[in-house]
């Protein structure tokens, strides 16, 4: 049958036609998502848009501007206590945390401490100034750290501000000179430049902060780059900061873009739609292995302080009993999963501070792999019965490493001990809820060093009164780990506080209540032609450090 | 028409009632506790003590009935409290992501409208050729790839080997930033739309009037878009308009994959962030914009069919259709 009036060519071409004229007429000069937040932009910039740059790959390389991306929002608003995130290099800190995590000077020239630890006199860099042209002083500090008080507890998406992390009991701050602040405390505080570092010391423009302590625009500070636009959720536009104390960067201009799925991030990397990818999870394990066999961008890792532990709940049969604990501890190749699992962006884990940090870290607390006589330790254990545990996993983490695959070769590894392992991928809050109320017997997280302070940890996991040894039912309420912890944290002298922090070291490493499985790397690519690129423990990029070439 | 329409908007208070009570519930019995929560964001654990102060500070120590009304109360004065994550006001915030879910939406469903209703029509006047058969096929194609499945190849294919389009982002303005967001978020609903309209195509070209058309001498292209089509179409018109409602919810993932700055991106990272008055403010939100979209279906429905209206008259209802 014939359809002359009716042809499949016209059909065709009117189809095509009137679905682009549907797409065209969706397109009108208006909806977009509307201004940024309120105070999003610094005075006016003639910078070229962030669309501007993504919407023609391949784009131009030049040291003229860059495009990162980032899986998250790299800033979050004028109520956040740092605006942006420290990976953005617009700030810096009197004290940052070198690669083995030992605290330096970055604002500060120098620190001391009175004999007690309770005074602390910080000789400041001299000639530093703010990007809104603002001197970097002792009345600066002053009014910063006066401001962290004021706003202590404040939430932040990046690291929420407490001055009782930060600062222990806080007396007062004083400007003894244009180049010299004194910081007087209630107690002894031996770690002050590590509980001060990074996040806890960021300094800003005290003209960038209202009497509430809440920023009014994107705050200016000391860092290589300056905030020139934020579009929330969309892009940060960063300019290189000609005043920078330790020389301008070489790239002009840095668009930090967000693309939160990691397949796009991928897929814009080897369009060239961006140069590099940047932040924790910025690329996974098995990405950054796809990526560098395929040889077309360079892909690096860096050990940080970051890592993966296993969390055993200690109330409950059978892992109240030592030797179940370290029966499933002695069943698991760290090596193989590091290899295998993480693509080889990780360490295998032994002490639970990270091997790299040797200030603290013990090297010869090291796991043993020996199935057979896991077994033998279960089978004493257990007595030849079976046993059902639960083993949940958070969602969220999930996202970000292969926890699924490691809970399923432990599952497997652990099954021929006699426990068969339930595993439970649950949302990151009802995982919390459910290891909090004690309603698991296995579990698998992450947890961040982030002031290289031993106490930071020792406190939280062993501690009697310490917050993950409640919430993940470690069961320590020993008065000696206590006292070793105490006098740790006020311990003036290097080596007494060595000693004590090996001595806690050796006793989490036997009793295995919690213990390291990996420590986790950054895995960061960019295209060849841009030179430079590294990143710090704390997974921060050395974007001043930048070229193109 | 009045009474139907007033009776219609009437049925949505208690509708709505029920969609702030469940997103009020969603963010008070779900797993977590709101102040610790708030704490949360970042990296840190907050004390017992900061926890207790900001649960004086959300008044969240208040019985469930009195934080609800006190809530509700809130939200209809345009409240909806501040996000977790940078305290900020909800609804602007939501306000703010709108415009960029709509415009996706709407590129969206006009292209599925074109190209369902063009593909179903043809494969019904055609039927058991083989441009039946093809449209079948893509038809079942469209219907079963699941909108990320099409996102990524789309991605791979114009951004990453033909590099004519860019991989992610908004571009204000720029159309090339539309295209593969929209066609990832078209294909369900235009898969819907082809096999619906070939349907109903195919019924009405079996009509008594259709026959008539034919005897006076009409020609086909005449009888199918004078006779048929306009016939046919009343059901793709409300499948459509639910399925708008079904778009603007449903564009969490695309907005995701595509960094499209709209309302499911948002969302999503306040679900990984357990911003939970963000996705309060979203429940009530797409629960609002689906009863609306609803709403303007049936009245549309009433206008092209006055028989609903009628019947809605007679009986105080006006879903006899659905």
């Amino acid at each position: 049958m014939k359809h002359p009036h009716f042809s499949r060519r016209h059909f065709l071409g009117a189809t095509a036609a009137t679905g682009l004229a549907a797409i065209a007429a969706a397109c009108g000069p208006t909806g977009a998502p509307g201004p940024a937040v309120e105070g999003n932009s610094q005075g006016e910039s003639d910078a070229p848009s962030a669309q501007g740059s993504s919407a023609a790959p391949p784009r131009n390389r030049s040291a003229e501007e860059l495009v990162l991306a980032a899986p998250r929002d790299l800033a979050n608003g004028l109520e956040d206590p740092y605006f942006t995130h420290l990976i953005v290099n617009a700030w810096n800190s009197l004290s940052k945390l070198d690669n083995d995590l030992v605290p330096q000077p970055e604002l500060a020239e120098s620190w001391e401490s009175s004999d007690d630890a309770r005074v602390w006199t910080i000789k400041l860099r001299p000639g530093i100034t703010f990007h809104d042209g603002g001197e970097f002083d002792a009345g600066a500090v002053a009014a910063n750290i006066e401001r962290y008080v004021k706003i202590s507890p404040r939430s932040s998406r990046f690291f929420g501000y407490s001055k009782e992390r930060a600062l222990g009991q806080f007396e007062k701050v004083e400007a003894v000179d244009a180049n010299t602040v004194r910081l007087t405390l209630g107690e002894p505080r031996p770690a002050l430049p590590n509980t001060m570092s990074n996040f806890y010391s960021a300094m800003f423009s005290p003209a960038s902060f209202n009497a509430e302590g809440s920023f009014n625009a994107p705050p200016a500070s000391t860092g290589p780059f300056k905030i020139i636009e934020w579009e929330k959720g969309q892009h940060l536009i960063l300019e290189a900061f000609e005043g920078y104390h330790l020389g301008a960067p070489a790239v002009k201009q840095i668009i930090l873009r967000s693309l939160p799925d990691p397949n796009t991030r991928v897929a814009a990397l080897r369009s060239g739609e961006i140069d590099g990818v940047v932040d924790l999870g910025g690329l996974q394990p098995q990405q950054g292995a796809q990526l560098r066999g395929e040889g077309a961008v360079t892909v690096n890792s860096k050990p940080i302080a970051l890592f993966q532990y296993l969390s055993f709940n200690c109330r409950k049969p059978p892992f109240d009993k030592p030797e179940m604990r370290q029966a499933v501890n002695m069943a698991i190749d760290r090596q193989s999963l590091a290899d295998d699992l993480w693509h080889g962006f990780a360490t295998a884990g032994k002490s639970i501070l990270p091997s790299f940090a040797t200030t603290w870290a013990r090297q010869d607390l090291v796991p043993e792999y020996n199935p057979q006589k896991a077994l033998e330790l279960a089978q004493a254990a257990l007595g030849g019965q079976r046993m059902k545990i639960t083993a949940p996993i958070s969602s969220l983490q999930n996202n970000r490493y292969p926890y699924k695959s490691l809970f399923e070769v432990i599952q497997a590894v652990i099954a021929p001990l006699g426990l068969d392992a339930e595993l439970q991928l649950i949302e990151h809050a009802a995982w919390k809820e459910v290891v909090a109320n004690g309603d698991y017997n296995l579990t698998v997280s992450t947890f961040g060093w982030a002031n290289g302070d031993p106490d930071y940890i020792f406190s939280r996991f062993m501690h009697s009164t310490g917050n993950t040894n409640a919430t993940r039912h470690f069961d320590y309420n020993d008065p000696e780990v206590d006292s070793l912890i105490e006098q740790a944290a006020v311990a003036l002298d290097y080596n007494e506080r060595r000693a004590l922090y090996d001595q806690l070291q050796e006793i989490a490493f036997n009793d295995v209540r919690f213990a390291a499985l990996l420590y986790d790397h950054v895995v960061f690519a960019h295209h060849p032609e841009v030179k430079g690129y590294d990143v710090s423990a704390l997974y921060q990029p050395t974007l001043a450090k930048l070229s193109v070439g | 028409m009045v009474r139907y329409t007033l009776s219609r908007l009437l049925a949505l208070v208690p509708v709505l009632l029920g969609v702030s009570l469940l997103a009020f519930l969603l963010a008070n019995l779900a797993p977590g506790d709101p102040a610790e929560l708030a704490l949360s964001q970042g990296d840190q654990e907050p004390t017992a003590a900061e926890i207790a102060a900001k649960r004086e500070e959300l008044r969240l120590n208040d019985p469930m009935p009195v934080r609800y009304v006190r809530w509700l109360g809130d939200v209809i004065r345009g409240d909806m409290g501040l996000t977790y994550t940078d305290s900020v006001p909800v609804l602007p915030e939501l306000a703010r992501r709108i415009p960029a879910t709509v415009k996706l939406a709407t590129a969206a469903l006009l292209l599925a409208l074109v190209l369902g209703v063009s593909i179903g029509t043809v494969t019904a006047v055609y039927r058991g050729t083989l441009l039946d058969e093809a449209g079948r096929v893509l038809a079942l194609l469209c219907a079963s790839l699941p909108s990320f499945a099409v996102a990524l190849i789309l991605i791979y294919a114009f951004a990453v080997i033909l590099r004519l389009l860019p991989v992610a982002g908004y571009g204000d303005g720029d159309l090339r930033h539309l295209i593969l967001p929209a066609i990832s978020l078209s294909v369900f609903t235009m898969g819907t739309l082809v096999r619906l309209t070939h349907a109903s195509v195919l019924e009405v070209m079996g009509q008594d009037y259709i026959r008539t058309a034919y005897a006076k001498g009409l020609n086909k292209l005449a009888v199918v878009l004078k006779h048929a089509l306009r016939n046919a179409l009343l059901p793709v018109v409300t499948v459509a308009g639910t399925q708008f409602g079904q778009l603007l919810g449903g564009a969490a993932i695309v907005e995701t994959i595509f960094a499209w700055p709209g309302v499911g991106k948002l969302v999503v990272e306040s679900i990984y962030a357990r911003d939970y008055p963000i996705i309060q403010g979203f429940v009530l939100l797409a629960g609002l914009t689906f009863v609306l979209v609803n709403l303007a279906t049936d009245l549309l429905y009433a206008v092209i069919d006055p028989r609903i209206r009628l019947g809605a008259g007679a009986q105080g209802r006006g879903d006899d259709h659905a």
